[in-house]
């Protein structure tokens, strides 16, 4: 009697347990049916890019994008250098902070951009910013980039891309081999010491 | 000398007044080849039906959109099962139901900062609102012009995306786009709206 008694009670609390799971509507695993699916906060905060520190950023690869999560942490935003950049088309969105963004073979788009403010950047087309130029507060840009931008490397892996540390070196231009390659694009008449300084 | 202090005088106003209306931080829309978009504000202003705020821009190789159900209203939206060219997605307010694949085996709550990459033509749909019927923004980016969204003028709504919105005929309705329709070698959507969860 003790023995089936037990038994009901194991066998009603499992019938719970997958009744609970059963209406628990997460169930799928990442990629399926081809979908990649990303949380942006959980996953960008592990990974941190030092140097030069306060900069987390990560990436999916869709079959012909690829998404990225760039955040800047407070106090540390507008520290995080960024050369002048040149890769495939992409379109970014601020969901936190703010961002001085300057953009164009001459400079000449020149924006504080902040949350659910978007920009469009053409192919190839230089661009730069600084983080955080409100007041050096957290400032998160998602972004997709067009053609996937098999310079960043495969996801998760440890190795930071070179293709990341040199837009972090400051240089004046880092440019994708394609966009080197370009042919007939005006020349770039800025540098990083033309963007403004908060 | 009067005349000459008055000149100096409206030459100084002209001057002060043509730098205040020139801010330097800001020299506007598509300079450089740039798009710039306000998501929210541009969003709100084009209600392509009752409740349901929708609208983009081109670049020169992708369109970007925003998607807002107001409060009170996701639930009851209808979207059909869509099938289009390489998406990437962005809650960045409320919550939805993502249904997605071939047999419909993704299925995912997303709520802010929840991100998901959809390949061409991998059929999706959803529910807006799903977990309190909140108002829900989901920003996107097609990495390839969705050229059926006709024009960015935001007087417009094509019919591309009202049938993304109407004519709901559980089991039959999937807008997708030529490219998807004559996709070869696809498989078979096996799922219908019918098998979307409602929320409780």
């Amino acid at each position: 009697m003790k023995n089936t008694l037990w038994i009901t009670a194991v066998l009603l609390a499992l019938t719970g347990m997958q009744a609970s799971a059963a209406t628990f509507i997460v169930p799928s695993p990442d990629g399926t049916a081809g979908v990649r699916y990303i949380n942006n906060e959980e996953q960008v905060n592990k990974h941190e890019i030092t140097p030069p520190g306060g900069l987390f950023f990560t990436f999916a690869h869709g079959p012909n994008s690829t998404y990225a999560i760039f955040k800047m942490a407070a106090g540390k935003a507008r520290s995080v250098p960024f050369s002048i950049n040149r890769h495939n088309e992409e379109a970014g969105t601020i969901i936190k902070g703010s961002v001085l963004f300057k953009a164009g073979y001459n400079g000449e788009f020149v924006r504080v951009l902040r949350a659910g403010e978007t920009i469009i950047v053409p192919k190839c087309v230089p661009h730069s910013g600084v983080f955080g130029w409100d007041a050096n507060e957290e400032t998160i840009i998602v972004t997709t980039f067009v053609g996937k931008y098999s310079e960043y490397g495969e996801e998760g892996a440890k190795k930071v891309s070179n293709e990341l540390k040199d837009k972090l070196k400051a240089e004046e231009v880092v440019a994708t081999k394609e966009c080197q390659e370009m042919q007939g694009t005006p020349p770039i008449t800025w540098t990083v010491k033309d963007i403004p300084r908060p | 000398m009067k005349n000459k202090i008055a000149l100096v005088a409206l030459l100084a106003g002209l001057t002060t007044l043509t730098v205040w209306a020139r801010p330097p931080l800001d020299t506007g829309d598509g300079v450089g080849g740039i798009r710039y978009y306000d998501s929210y504000k541009l969003t709100d202003q084009r209600e392509a039906v009752p409740g349901f705020f929708f609208s983009f821009i081109h670049g020169p190789n992708s369109t970007y959109a925003v998607y807002k159900t107001a409060a009170g209203k996701g639930r009851d939206l209808p979207v059909n099962i869509n099938r289009h060219n390489e998406e990437t997605g962005v809650v960045v307010k409320g919550s939805v139901l993502f249904k997605a694949g071939y047999n419909g085996e993704f299925e995912r709550v997303l709520h802010v900062g929840d991100a998901i990459v959809i390949p061409a033509c991998t059929p999706h749909s959803g529910i807006f609102g799903w977990d309190s019927n909140e108002e829900t923004i989901l920003i996107t980016t097609f990495t390839e012009k969705y050229a059926e969204y006709g024009s960015d003028d935001p007087k417009l709504i094509t019919p591309e995306f009202k049938k993304k919105v109407s004519n709901i005929k559980p089991g039959v309705a999937i807008a997708e786009t030529d490219m998807c329709k004559n996709m070869k070698n696809a498989p078979k959507v096996t799922w219908s709206l019918a098998d979307i969860p409602k929320p409780e």
